[in-house]
Protein backbone atom coordinates (compact mmCIF):
# COMPACT_ATOMS: atom_id res chain seq x y z
CA UNK A 1 0.00 0.00 0.00
CA UNK A 2 1.30 3.45 -0.80
CA UNK A 3 2.46 5.48 1.84
CA UNK A 4 -0.23 7.89 3.39
CA UNK A 5 2.03 10.67 3.06
CA UNK A 6 2.65 11.65 -0.11
CA UNK A 7 2.20 15.76 -0.16
CA UNK A 8 0.58 15.09 3.48
CA UNK A 9 4.40 14.90 4.98
CA UNK A 10 5.97 18.78 3.22
CA UNK A 11 4.31 20.83 5.67
CA UNK A 12 1.71 21.43 7.55
CA UNK A 13 -1.33 20.02 6.87
CA UNK A 14 -4.72 21.73 5.85
CA UNK A 15 -8.00 20.53 4.93
CA UNK A 16 -7.55 20.96 1.59
CA UNK A 17 -3.71 18.99 1.85
CA UNK A 18 -5.67 15.71 3.35
CA UNK A 19 -8.60 15.78 0.94
CA UNK A 20 -6.23 16.14 -1.61
CA UNK A 21 -3.92 13.45 -0.16
CA UNK A 22 -7.06 11.13 0.38
CA UNK A 23 -8.28 11.08 -3.62
CA UNK A 24 -4.61 10.27 -4.50
CA UNK A 25 -4.34 6.88 -2.22
CA UNK A 26 -4.93 3.59 -3.74
CA UNK A 27 -8.15 2.16 -4.05
CA UNK A 28 -6.24 -0.32 -1.17
CA UNK A 29 -5.65 2.48 1.66
CA UNK A 30 -9.49 3.04 0.63
CA UNK A 31 -10.62 -0.35 0.98
CA UNK A 32 -8.80 -0.86 4.51
CA UNK A 33 -10.44 2.11 5.75
CA UNK A 34 -13.80 0.76 5.11
CA UNK A 35 -12.81 -2.84 6.02
CA UNK A 36 -11.57 -1.40 9.08
CA UNK A 37 -14.61 0.67 9.69
CA UNK A 38 -16.96 -2.38 8.82
CA UNK A 39 -14.95 -4.57 11.48
CA UNK A 40 -15.56 -1.82 13.63
CA UNK A 41 -18.89 -2.95 14.15
CA UNK A 42 -19.48 -6.56 13.27
CA UNK A 43 -16.30 -7.88 15.02
CA UNK A 44 -17.61 -7.13 18.93
CA UNK A 45 -20.85 -9.14 17.73
CA UNK A 46 -18.96 -12.01 16.63
CA UNK A 47 -16.41 -11.75 19.51
CA UNK A 48 -18.89 -11.39 22.22
CA UNK A 49 -21.41 -14.40 20.77
CA UNK A 50 -18.28 -17.05 19.71
CA UNK A 51 -16.62 -16.27 22.57
CA UNK A 52 -18.68 -14.06 25.47
CA UNK A 53 -22.01 -15.80 25.34
CA UNK A 54 -20.65 -19.49 24.76
CA UNK A 55 -17.79 -20.65 26.04
CA UNK A 56 -14.79 -21.23 23.78
CA UNK A 57 -14.66 -24.88 24.77
CA UNK A 58 -18.58 -25.62 24.22
CA UNK A 59 -18.44 -25.15 20.76
CA UNK A 60 -19.15 -28.04 18.47
CA UNK A 61 -20.61 -28.74 14.62
CA UNK A 62 -24.10 -29.45 16.24
CA UNK A 63 -23.69 -25.54 18.08
CA UNK A 64 -22.27 -24.12 14.73
CA UNK A 65 -24.98 -25.99 12.73
CA UNK A 66 -27.74 -24.54 14.98
CA UNK A 67 -26.10 -20.86 14.87
CA UNK A 68 -26.02 -21.10 10.68
CA UNK A 69 -29.50 -21.99 11.22
CA UNK A 70 -30.38 -18.07 10.84
CA UNK A 71 -28.54 -16.93 7.95
CA UNK A 72 -27.65 -13.46 9.25
CA UNK A 73 -25.32 -15.09 11.15
CA UNK A 74 -23.67 -17.20 8.54
CA UNK A 75 -23.21 -14.08 6.62
CA UNK A 76 -22.12 -12.43 9.87
CA UNK A 77 -19.25 -14.92 10.35
CA UNK A 78 -18.22 -15.22 6.89
CA UNK A 79 -17.88 -11.53 6.49
CA UNK A 80 -15.57 -11.32 9.99
CA UNK A 81 -13.56 -13.83 8.50
CA UNK A 82 -13.44 -12.32 4.70
CA UNK A 83 -13.10 -8.14 5.54
CA UNK A 84 -10.96 -9.19 8.29
CA UNK A 85 -8.69 -11.39 6.37
CA UNK A 86 -9.03 -8.86 3.23
CA UNK A 87 -7.87 -6.17 5.52
CA UNK A 88 -5.20 -7.71 7.01
CA UNK A 89 -3.62 -8.92 3.34
CA UNK A 90 -3.65 -5.44 2.26
CA UNK A 91 -2.08 -4.20 5.49
CA UNK A 92 0.41 -6.97 5.44
CA UNK A 93 0.97 -6.17 1.50
CA UNK A 94 2.30 -2.94 2.07
CA UNK A 95 5.73 -3.76 1.14
CA UNK A 96 4.27 -5.21 -2.45
CA UNK A 97 2.95 -1.60 -3.73
CA UNK A 98 5.21 0.35 -5.75
CA UNK A 99 5.84 3.05 -3.31
CA UNK A 100 6.36 0.09 -0.55
CA UNK A 101 10.05 -0.62 0.94
CA UNK A 102 11.37 -3.05 -0.89
CA UNK A 103 13.35 -5.21 1.56
CA UNK A 104 13.92 -8.89 0.09
CA UNK A 105 12.83 -10.11 3.62
CA UNK A 106 9.88 -8.24 3.92
CA UNK A 107 8.63 -8.17 0.70
CA UNK A 108 9.09 -12.52 1.08
CA UNK A 109 6.78 -12.13 4.51
CA UNK A 110 4.57 -9.85 2.60
CA UNK A 111 3.70 -12.36 -0.76
CA UNK A 112 3.26 -15.06 2.23
CA UNK A 113 0.95 -12.91 4.18
CA UNK A 114 -1.00 -12.19 2.19
CA UNK A 115 -1.23 -15.92 0.19
CA UNK A 116 -2.27 -17.08 3.46
CA UNK A 117 -5.15 -14.62 3.92
CA UNK A 118 -6.18 -15.31 0.52
CA UNK A 119 -6.20 -19.07 1.07
CA UNK A 120 -7.77 -19.14 4.58
CA UNK A 121 -10.74 -16.78 2.99
CA UNK A 122 -11.49 -18.80 0.13
CA UNK A 123 -11.14 -21.64 2.33
CA UNK A 124 -13.62 -19.98 4.45
CA UNK A 125 -16.11 -19.13 1.91
CA UNK A 126 -16.56 -22.57 0.75
CA UNK A 127 -17.44 -24.09 4.24
CA UNK A 128 -19.23 -21.09 5.40
CA UNK A 129 -21.69 -21.91 2.34
CA UNK A 130 -21.50 -25.31 1.61
CA UNK A 131 -22.08 -26.70 5.52
CA UNK A 132 -25.04 -28.85 5.64
CA UNK A 133 -27.18 -27.96 8.71
CA UNK A 134 -27.59 -31.39 9.12
CA UNK B 1 -1.73 4.30 6.11
CA UNK B 2 -0.37 6.09 9.19
CA UNK B 3 -0.19 9.59 8.26
CA UNK B 4 1.34 12.51 9.77
CA UNK B 5 -1.48 13.37 11.60
CA UNK B 6 -1.82 10.09 13.40
CA UNK B 7 1.52 8.49 13.49
CA UNK B 8 2.41 8.05 16.78
CA UNK B 9 5.37 10.53 18.53
CA UNK B 10 8.62 9.27 17.92
CA UNK B 11 7.27 7.24 14.83
CA UNK B 12 8.30 8.09 11.39
CA UNK B 13 5.06 8.82 9.36
CA UNK B 14 3.66 6.07 7.19
CA UNK B 15 5.27 3.38 9.40
CA UNK B 16 3.72 1.47 12.36
CA UNK B 17 5.01 1.42 15.91
CA UNK B 18 5.80 -1.70 17.33
CA UNK B 19 3.02 -1.80 19.59
CA UNK B 20 0.54 -1.26 16.58
CA UNK B 21 2.08 -3.94 15.12
CA UNK B 22 1.46 -6.25 17.71
CA UNK B 23 -2.03 -5.18 18.56
CA UNK B 24 -2.93 -5.91 14.74
CA UNK B 25 -1.15 -9.23 15.22
CA UNK B 26 -3.07 -10.07 17.82
CA UNK B 27 -6.34 -8.92 15.88
CA UNK B 28 -5.33 -11.07 12.68
CA UNK B 29 -4.50 -14.03 15.07
CA UNK B 30 -8.49 -14.26 16.21
CA UNK B 31 -9.18 -14.19 12.71
CA UNK B 32 -7.02 -16.30 11.27
CA UNK B 33 -8.11 -18.67 14.39
CA UNK B 34 -11.53 -18.55 13.40
CA UNK B 35 -11.04 -19.75 10.04
CA UNK B 36 -8.86 -22.25 10.46
CA UNK B 37 -11.89 -23.66 13.28
CA UNK B 38 -13.83 -23.41 9.96
CA UNK B 39 -11.83 -25.27 7.46
CA UNK B 40 -11.29 -28.03 10.50
CA UNK B 41 -15.07 -28.04 10.62
CA UNK B 42 -15.05 -28.61 6.91
CA UNK B 43 -12.18 -31.47 7.27
CA UNK B 44 -14.14 -33.28 10.34
CA UNK B 45 -16.26 -32.93 13.12
CA UNK B 46 -13.99 -34.39 15.46
CA UNK B 47 -11.18 -32.50 14.76
CA UNK B 48 -13.73 -29.02 15.38
CA UNK B 49 -15.01 -30.55 18.59
CA UNK B 50 -10.61 -31.20 19.84
CA UNK B 51 -9.84 -27.55 18.33
CA UNK B 52 -12.06 -26.08 20.88
CA UNK B 53 -11.33 -28.28 23.60
CA UNK B 54 -7.83 -27.20 23.38
CA UNK B 55 -8.96 -23.68 23.42
CA UNK B 56 -10.70 -24.28 26.32
CA UNK B 57 -7.30 -25.67 28.06
CA UNK B 58 -6.30 -22.91 30.51
CA UNK B 59 -3.22 -21.52 28.47
CA UNK B 60 -5.06 -21.22 25.64
CA UNK B 61 -7.61 -18.92 27.40
CA UNK B 62 -4.82 -16.69 28.69
CA UNK B 63 -3.94 -16.46 24.91
CA UNK B 64 -7.40 -15.33 23.98
CA UNK B 65 -7.82 -12.76 26.84
CA UNK B 66 -4.12 -11.02 25.40
CA UNK B 67 -5.89 -11.55 21.78
CA UNK B 68 -9.25 -9.82 22.96
CA UNK B 69 -7.68 -6.91 24.39
CA UNK B 70 -5.20 -6.41 21.42
CA UNK B 71 -8.23 -6.65 19.05
CA UNK B 72 -10.17 -3.98 20.83
CA UNK B 73 -6.49 -1.56 21.35
CA UNK B 74 -6.27 -2.05 17.25
CA UNK B 75 -9.90 -1.42 16.57
CA UNK B 76 -10.02 1.92 18.55
CA UNK B 77 -6.44 2.54 17.74
CA UNK B 78 -7.57 2.11 13.94
CA UNK B 79 -10.99 4.21 14.56
CA UNK B 80 -8.70 6.88 15.56
CA UNK B 81 -6.41 6.68 12.49
CA UNK B 82 -9.35 6.84 9.83
CA UNK B 83 -11.06 9.70 11.97
CA UNK B 84 -7.91 11.69 12.04
CA UNK B 85 -7.48 10.66 8.15
CA UNK B 86 -11.09 11.64 7.39
CA UNK B 87 -11.70 14.72 9.09
CA UNK B 88 -8.69 17.04 9.40
CA UNK B 89 -9.95 18.90 12.84
CA UNK B 90 -9.99 15.33 14.27
CA UNK B 91 -5.83 15.68 13.98
CA UNK B 92 -5.90 18.03 17.10
CA UNK B 93 -7.88 15.38 18.75
CA UNK B 94 -5.49 12.42 18.11
CA UNK B 95 -3.44 11.93 21.14
CA UNK B 96 -6.79 12.44 23.52
CA UNK B 97 -8.17 9.30 20.88
CA UNK B 98 -5.04 7.38 21.60
CA UNK B 99 -5.57 7.68 25.80
CA UNK B 100 -9.19 6.65 24.86
CA UNK B 101 -8.36 3.44 23.09
CA UNK B 102 -4.66 2.54 25.45
CA UNK B 103 -7.86 2.79 28.27
CA UNK B 104 -10.56 0.95 26.14
CA UNK B 105 -8.59 -2.05 25.74
CA UNK B 106 -8.30 -2.73 29.33
CA UNK B 107 -11.40 -1.52 30.22
CA UNK B 108 -13.56 -3.63 28.08
CA UNK B 109 -10.80 -6.29 27.86
CA UNK B 110 -10.44 -7.22 31.98
CA UNK B 111 -14.47 -7.70 32.29
CA UNK B 112 -14.06 -10.18 28.67
CA UNK B 113 -11.26 -11.93 30.10
CA UNK B 114 -12.72 -12.77 33.12
CA UNK B 115 -15.68 -14.00 31.32
CA UNK B 116 -13.12 -16.22 29.01
CA UNK B 117 -10.92 -17.54 31.82
CA UNK B 118 -14.64 -17.73 34.72
CA UNK B 119 -14.63 -22.09 33.69
CA UNK B 120 -11.69 -22.28 34.36
CA UNK B 121 -11.67 -20.28 37.32
CA UNK B 122 -14.75 -22.20 38.37
CA UNK B 123 -13.46 -25.49 38.05
CA UNK B 124 -15.90 -26.34 35.26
Amino acid sequence: MADAGGDLNAGPSTADAVVAGAAERPWSWHLVRVSGLVLFVILPVHVVSTLLLTDVADWSAELVAGRWEDPRWRVLDWSVVVLGLTHAALALGRPLCPTGTRAPLRTVAAIVGVAACALLALAATVVVFSFELG
Amino acid sequence: MTTPQSAPHGVTPGRRARHQVVAAMGALSYVAGYAVSLVLLRIDRVLFARFHDLLGTPPVRLGLCVVVAATIYHAFDGLRETLTDMFPRAAQWSDRLRVLAVFMAPALGIPASLVIVWPMLAGT
